[in-house]
């Protein structure tokens, strides 16, 4: 990689890391039937919607992140352009490979299977970058600081926190087991669970949030990190899950402590999404 | 990397390629966008499907018959879950009766099944239609 000396081959060796992280990231709910479906049956205007909060949250991530270091948030948007082209190109591509993409089929529907498939894939895309990179040595040194300056902010913490607690959720929710699991548990178990995502969320945002950084953000003590990452961290997982479901429909027409259960259930792979976010993005 | 190497110079050059991918990029998104906005604004989406389903195949199955089917959604609004029943009829004496479900019939889409008979149903009236689905 070093070795190489023009942008353009750098920058193509970015997009074919970009189609392999789509693949890797878009593969387990590329094989989930009930994706084929939701492409379809999803409100159209739900679906547009979640469309253009995933761009605005890629052209985030580019900061933070993405395939190919950035300069200014033009860039950022070129960048969320071509990791969403090839969220579709790479979601249509193994879509077609499975046999699910017939020439007989309106196009309205290859087209809503292929772009709600195409969400999990571009964000695969974007992180290619980071997570197929790793061992590229020395000269990510200097950008690393930079990366880390971008990503230091409390504000830049929660975006990240939201990114992956939206990319988990994604990831889990278009199952029917979310709401299963929620007439499963009793509401003993629920206010289990919201515990149990409470501390996994804090043992993770302590542990891990601030990796590579030799001390604390900003002497951020644990009790600290509580109150400034844990709960909103908790707090955005919720959200998020409530709006993936909604998305999907499964929101629609559920008595509340339905709905609160199915957050609470979804709100747990959130809560792991958001606290992980740091170490992946 | 050469991005490092051009913020040296002071100045930063996009690649030609990163155009070019940004450029596929957003015909894409736009017409993504496009397809399901369209669809949005027309809110087609809340028509109830109205499924015909017409046999398209008879062949021998071991035992029996196999009729092939092919179940077409006339509107906008996807079905999930849809049974079909396939009755075979000499005049108004019910014969035999088959069954299948159809995991989805999409809005303005098609799916294709079978169902299995004992009794050859070439000389018999078959009658075949969508009973019931479950909205998705």
């Amino acid at each position: 990689m070093t070795t190489s000396s023009s942008p353009n081959r750098e920058y193509g060796l970015g997009i074919a890391r970009a189609f392999a992280g789509a693949i890797i990231f878009g593969l387990p709910l590329l094989m989930t039937m009930e994706m084929w479906l939701l492409g379809i049956a999803t409100h159209p205007a739900r679906l547009l919607l979640f469309l253009i909060v995933n761009f605005v949250v890629l052209i985030g991530l580019s900061r933070f992140g993405g395939f190919e270091r950035t300069m200014t948030v033009f860039e950022d948007v070129l960048d969320a352009l071509a990791a969403s082209g090839v969220g579709v190109l790479a979601s249509a591509a193994v879509l077609a490979l499975f046999g699910l993409l017939r020439p007989d089929m309106p196009l309205n529907q290859i087209v809503g299977m292929v772009a709600i498939q195409s969400i999990p894939a571009s964000f695969g895309a974007m992180l290619a970058r980071k997570q197929l990179s790793a061992g590229d040595g020395s000269e990510e040194g200097e950008d690393d600081e930079e990366h880390a300056a971008r990503t230091a902010g409390h504000g830049g913490q929660l975006f990240l926190m939201m990114a992956g607690a939206l990319f988990l959720a994604f990831n889990a929710a278009p199952t029917e087991e979310m709401i299963l699991i929620g007439f499963k548990m009793t509401p003993w178990h629920s206010l289990a669970l919201i515990l149990a995502s409470l501390l996994l969320l804090h043992a993770l945002v302590f542990a891990v949030g601030f990796a590579g950084q030799e001390q604390r953000h900003d002497g951020y003590g644990i009790h600290r990190a509580f109150f400034a990452y844990t709960i909103p961290g908790y707090g955005i997982a919720l959200l998020v899950s409530f709006y993936v479901l909604w998305t999907f429909g499964r929101a629609d027409g559920g008595e509340l402590s339905v709905i609160a259960g199915a957050m609470v259930v979804l709100g747990f792979p959130a809560a792991v999404g958001a606290a992980i976010a740091r170490l992946v993005v | 990397m050469g991005r490092a190497k051009s913020r040296a110079n002071g100045k930063s050059q996009t690649p030609l390629l990163e155009w070019i991918a940004a450029g596929i990029g957003l015909l894409l998104t736009l017409g993504m966008l496009g397809v399901i906005g369209r669809e949005a604004l027309n809110g087609e989406t809340e028509q109830l499907p109205v499924i015909a389903v017409a046999a398209t195949r008879i062949s021998p199955a071991l035992p029996g018959y196999v009729v092939a089917f092919e179940a077409s959604n006339k509107t906008a609004g996807t079905a999930a879950a849809v049974e079909i029943e396939a009755v075979l009829k000499d005049g108004e004496a019910i014969v035999e009766t088959g069954k299948a479900t159809l995991d989805y019939v999409p809005g303005h889409g098609k799916a294709k099944g079978g169902v299995f008979f004992l009794e050859d149903p070439r000389p018999h009236t078959l009658e075949i239609r969508a009973l019931g689905f479950q909205t998705p």
